[in-house]
């Protein structure tokens, strides 16, 4: 299954870049992705499916298109 | 009128896309780049936004307002992009019968704008910068 991964802000610049394609085994939660990605990183993150809002245990699936939201700051 | 733009926002057409004559009163607030945070001197703010995910957010906002307050007109516009001092970052224009719906309504836009939009803001130092988020 794949996946594209938007960043943005903080995790932008801890990734390296604003967008990536991944390959997931299977279904899996957007927070253990997230907690796969970034191991015991301290910034607290909202989820995002394609460009909806979503709860963490919300499942990534294929094809989808995933945001980790860092504290937003619009405004 | 709900838009993101990576150029100056043209204050003035965001007014009159709310302005109306069943409306007796037009309300703009903009927000600007401060000259310091903190003590230290801001050399600019730089926004990004999820862009897609941020429209829909800003139009489920002005969606929200014209249901909670019937007979206002919202507009929001957003900058993304470098905003140096003094120079606008956002644009909320509402527009409405009365008074009092025309500054709860434009109070409302701007806190909701800044606990929900998806869009990220770097304050930039002369001597370094930092992400900063919304309290």
């Amino acid at each position: 299954m794949r996946v594209t991964l938007l960043w943005f802000g903080p995790l932008r610049d801890l990734r390296g870049c604003a967008s990536e394609e991944l390959e997931i085994p299977a279904p899996e939660r957007l927070d253990a992705l997230f907690a796969r990605l970034f191991p015991g990183l301290a910034l607290p993150v909202a989820f995002a499916r394609n460009a909806t809002a979503v709860p963490g245990d919300t499942l990534a699936r294929d094809g989808d298109e995933i945001a980790f939201l860092p504290p937003v700051g619009g405004g | 009128m709900i838009a993101l733009v990576d150029h100056p926002i043209d204050v003035g057409s965001v007014r009159d896309a709310v302005a109306h004559p069943s409306c007796g009163c037009v309300l703009v607030f903009e927000g600007t780049t401060r000259d310091t945070f903190d003590g230290r001197r801001v050399v600019r703010l730089e926004y990004e936004a999820y862009a897609a995910m941020a429209l829909a957010e800003l139009r489920a906002i002005a969606d929200e307002i014209a249901e909670r307050w019937p007979g206002v007109r919202t507009a929001l516009v957003h900058r993304t992009g470098l905003v140096p001092v003094g120079e606008t970052s956002v644009v909320i224009a509402v527009a409405a019968p009365h008074r009092d719906a025309g500054y709860a309504a434009s109070r409302y836009a701007l806190e909701t704008l800044k606990a929900r939009v998806p869009i990220w803001k770097r304050e930039v130092y002369e001597d370094g910068s930092a992400w900063k988020a919304n309290g």
